[in-house]
């Protein structure tokens, strides 16, 4: 059975790298505005185990097709000729630097690839196009063409009555904010190119569908494992013999900040996984100053957005003995906010802020010799959960969502009349809470953890937040 | 087979390379264990089975050794765990513990006796405390323990640190998880420990010292009845015939009467043996013989009541724990990535080393403004303005129309050439489409259009943007790069804003 081929070629600059970064997940895909950035075929291997299932080929585009066109129509007029006049060119040219770009895009389909001709929807149909759909023809290759759109134009129409003239299938496919269904759905249409090419394709779908189901419940197991983790630290300084009131404030100041560093480390290890999981790696190091990950854990507004209202404590039972001496006035009746813009400016005094409650409760242990032991942890604020699972919900559907050929950071908007927990049913928000009491008090044991991670899922599968483009 | 011991050592090794390996990326490891995965096949073997499996393999890939087949065939022979690794000291620290466990047991279990059977000769030694302090006590604790581990009651903090105090298990728990922090003991102070392994490993901890301590009573109580004289009674306050505590001991000593009937005391020793303290502590010596007589029933009652339920919660105890040690590689977060990563495809798109970063800069210079005078030959190159705007193109910007001379990627090169160069113009205007993006062949062109016009003649270059009112800044950039790469000083971009 042949391995299906498909050459992602056309004008320069109209998105065949983008088109190959969203189907290929990789970002290390080289996407610049500045044409010719793509200066050789790159071939991306779909394999499930191994096993190859298709090839993407990134080439750069044309460059000289008017002169390309003009030596092949030279050497034949004959229609049964042109697929080896095509592959003559190449053998002619292939140490000519004049033609290196060239060279590179019609070796692959010489080698049996499918044409995925890639043309820029958002700009005019021109005739110098006809130059390249000529020389695709020319090759005999089946073709598809694909019609992204870069920018705010809309010559879609203009643009399919001319590919219809040369392409037996053309599609629309945006490349930066195309969804895995409509990744999928392509996916699809590539089988229609070739028949030979659909068991393997079909294989490679199945493959892709399944790997997707468990990116989410994979995530959830991280982000499960980082909270069971984080509300068990603990932090111990030895008291000395010196207990007084004062003396143990400052202890319990540092103990404090020494457990929010922890926490901060646990949940950006958690963030950088959870990215790992869906092959963004490298996301946080861009220039995406209004990312979750660069808000920080302990600033108030996180715990306004994540965090519950009183009034929600009680009713997942969270506030209970204790915890309800705290207090809490967190309530954020009817605001709307911006996150994103809005949290990174919003921050002012990060850091201090849990409402009322304390993050965990200072303890006196006895040490040896008589010595006092302080003990700051587990964690008891009823809130921190919340605040840590709403952080990483609203991360997951980021990096989810979050197409690979998009380089730019992402607006983000939640509009929510109360916050974002609000948006949880009923029965999930109870159930989590009661999970987060076990957790509190040390008590959801590994039995018990698949049961929470699936519940993670669950809040996983729902979309916190509208992603504005 | 392994032993328990060896089985607890190398889950713990597990579990800590698990740890260590999160810092690993997840595209590798999916790779590396799948390929472990799909060697294990679909053999049909439990969870900790395959986790063993898999571990074996993994270090045998570490030595250079061909890695196994079958996952049943590899769990019988695991023991790549070096000699002193972490699971081999953790394990070997459980010994110690259970050791150091049993022998204070035993020393406590010496010492109590020696208090609860301290006998002068003016009193008897009375029952009810006897059973009271060695077997009573005892079993209430071990109750509490046994609550207290599976269910969180609602104690006051204090009673339950209180409680923590008390028990040896919990010690040995916590001294554990200070000489080697393997989280295992982590939750024992502030928890109940339902279905853990650290529940049963307390469990059996305790039974550990109990055990020690009744062989301690055992074995001092012995020691007193061979070569001493004890004399055993009960005393009471209340009026209570004697005929009912006859009843209440036989009913405890129901148990072994049909094989010990020597060890069940009888009517009359029991009513011979109440005595008031005021009666005066001269004991005729015939007496003491008498109260003598029931050492048999003691030492039967604290075998039974004590040592007993501690060997059979320590059987249970411990075959629950073998269980746990078991969910140890089949539960917890690691493992269940682990066993997703043997199972589940990897899926993964290769494409060699990665492309080189790219450099991005999208400042726009200054450009000169488009002119043109009657010595202007003005190219409109790939009909970037069609000939129906071409009048207004002009007037919109308050200049004459020039005459038009088509050059594109589709037309003769030589003839282009020939209509511009008749007449010679004195400068050179190029209207391109600025949203395409100058291809190579452009330049040849233009490199063309030097080469056969006076080479003093200024080449400007005029991108446009669709409504052809100017050009977009980014385009600009392109645009003035590309034209950068010729070296032609007379060659520039300008501007069409209108
Ligand atoms: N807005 C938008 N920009 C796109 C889209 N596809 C590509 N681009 C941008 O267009 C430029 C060229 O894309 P690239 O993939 O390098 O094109 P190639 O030269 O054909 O490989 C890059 O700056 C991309 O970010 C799209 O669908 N929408
Ligand atoms: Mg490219």
């Amino acid at each position: 059975m042949s391995l299906p081929v498909f050459a992602v070629v056309g004008h320069p600059n109209k998105g065949k790298s983008s088109i190959v970064a969203t189907l290929a997940e990789d970002e290390s895909v080289a996407i610049s505005p500045v044409p010719g950035t793509t200066t050789d075929a790159r071939r991306y291997t779909l394999s499930v185990d191994g096993e190859p299932h298709y090839v993407l080929v990134d080439t750069p585009g044309f460059q000289r097709p008017g002169e390309l066109l003009k030596w092949l129509r030279s050497k034949t007029d004959k229609a049964s000729e042109r697929a080896d006049a095509v592959a003559g060119f190449v053998a002619a040219h292939r140490d000519d630097p004049r033609f290196h770009d060239e060279c590179e895009l019609l070796t692959p389909l010489l080698e049996g690839a499918g044409i995925l001709y890639v043309v820029d929807g958002a700009k005019p149909y021109g005739p110098e196009y006809e130059l390249e759909m000529e020389i695709l023809r020319w090759t005999g290759r089946p073709r598809m063409a694909l019609i992204n759109k870069i920018g705010d134009g809309d010559f879609e129409a203009e643009w399919r009555q001319a590919l219809d003239q040369y392409f037996s299938i053309v599609r629309v496919f945006d490349a930066l904010h195309a969804d895995f269904e409509k990744r999928i759905s392509l996916l699809r249409a590539f089988a229609e190119l070739d028949e030979a090419w659909r068991p393997r394709l079909e294989r490679a779908i199945s493959a892709l569908e399944s790997e997707r189901a468990h990116r989410r419940l994979r995530s959830a197991r991280e982000i499960a494992a980082c909270l069971k983790e984080t509300i068990a630290f603990e932090e111990h300084a030895s008291a000395g013999a010196d207990v007084t009131p004062a003396a143990l404030d400052a202890l319990k100041a540092r103990l404090e900040e020494k457990l929010r560093q922890r926490i901060r480390r646990r949940e950006t290890q958690m963030f950088d996984r959870v990215q790992q999981i869906y092959r963004h790696e490298t996301l946080s190091r861009e220039e995406t100053g209004q990312l979750i990950q660069d808000v920080d854990m302990f600033a108030r507004e996180n715990w306004e957005v994540f965090g519950l209202s009183r009034s929600q404590l009680a009713m997942t039972g969270a506030i209970s003995g204790a915890a309800a001496g705290g207090g809490f006035d967190l309530a954020v009746g009817g605001t709307s906010l911006l996150l994103g813009t809005g949290i990174g400016a919003l921050i002012g005094g990060a850091g201090a802020w849990f409402g009322s409650s304390e993050l965990a409760r200072l303890k006196t242990i006895a040490g040896s010799l008589g010595d006092k032991v302080v003990q700051l942890g587990p964690i008891t604020s009823p809130n921190f959960p919340w605040v840590l699972l709403g952080r990483a919900w609203f991360h997951h559907s980021l990096v989810a969502e979050r197409n690979h050929a998009y380089r730019d950071s992402l607006k983000l908007a939640i509009e929510n009349e109360q916050n974002l927990m609000n948006s949880l049913p009923d029965s999930l928000h109870r159930e989590l809470g009661r999970d987060f009491q076990r957790l509190t008090r040390g008590e959801l044991a590994d039995d018990a953890f698949a049961e929470f991670a699936g519940r993670i899922e669950k809040v996983l599968a729902l979309q916190p937040v509208e992603i504005l483009v | 087979m392994k032993t328990q011991r060896e089985f607890f050592a190398t889950a713990i090794d597990i579990r800590r390379w698990l740890e260590a390996d999160t810092g690993t990326g997840e595209e590798s490891r999916i790779r590396r264990d799948r390929l472990i995965g799909r060697e294990l096949g679909a053999v049909d073997c439990s969870k900790a089975e395959r986790v063993l499996a898999w571990w074996s393999i993994l270090n045998k890939q570490k030595t250079g050794a061909r890695p196994a087949d079958a996952c049943n065939q590899v769990s019988l022979e695991i023991n790549a765990t070096g000699p002193s690794s972490d699971g081999d000291r953790l394990a070997s620290l459980v010994s110690i513990a259970n050791g150091l466990l049993a022998v204070g047991g035993l020393v406590a279990g010496v010492v109590i006796a020696t208090a609860a059977f301290a006998y002068q000769g003016n009193h008897p030694v009375n029952l009810f405390a006897l059973f009271g302090i060695l077997i009573g006590v005892p079993l209430v604790l071990l109750v509490m323990q046994l609550v207290l581990l599976g269910h969180r009651l609602p104690l006051p903090a204090a009673m339950g640190d209180a409680l923590r105090v008390l028990s040896p298990a919990l010690w040995a728990g916590s001294w554990l998880e200070r000489r080697m922090p393997s989280g295992l003991f982590a939750s024992v102070g502030h928890a109940s420990l339902r279905g853990s392994y650290a529940r049963w490993q307390l469990i059996v901890f305790s039974q550990s010292f109990a055990i020690g301590y009744f062989i301690g009573v055992l074995v001092l109580a012995g020691l007193l009845v061979v070569f001493t004289d004890l004399a055993f009674g009960w005393s009471t306050t209340l009026n209570l015939d004697p005929r009912w505590v006859w009843q209440g001991l036989s009913g405890l000593a129901m148990p072994w009467s049909f094989f010990l009937p020597a060890a069940v005391p009888d009517l009359a020793l029991v009513e011979a043996s109440r005595y008031f303290r005021l009666e005066g502590s001269e004991l005729a010596a015939s007496r003491a013989a008498e109260l003598g007589r029931w050492w048999p029933f003691v030492l039967m009652t604290i075998l039974v009541y004590g040592l007993l339920p501690r060997c059979l919660v320590a059987g249970v105890a411990g075959r629950q724990l073998r269980r746990a040690v078991r969910r140890l590689l089949e539960e917890g977060p690691e493992i269940t990535a682990l066993l997703d990563r043997l199972r589940s495809p990897a899926v993964d798109f290769d494409a060699g080393d990665p492309e080189a970063p790219v450099l991005q800069d999208r400042r726009a210079a200054e450009m000169p403004v488009l002119d043109i005078d009657e010595r202007t030959a003005v190219i409109v190159w790939n009909n970037a303005v069609e000939a129906v705007q071409y009048p207004e193109f002009w007037s919109r910007r308050n200049l004459p129309v020039p005459a038009r001379h088509d050059a594109a990627e589709w037309l003769d090169m030589e003839a282009m050439l020939t209509s511009i160069r008749t007449p010679r113009p004195g400068r050179v205007v190029i209207l391109t489409k600025g949203w395409e993006p100058p291809l190579l062949s452009f330049l040849d062109f233009l490199t063309a259009v030097r080469n056969s016009i006076r080479s003093e003649a200024s080449i400007a270059v005029v991108p446009l943007n669709a409504t052809r009112t100017g050009v977009d800044s980014s385009d600009q950039v392109v645009w003035s790069r590309a034209i950068a790469q010729l070296p032609d000083p007379a060659l520039y971009v300008a501007g069409a804003t209108s």
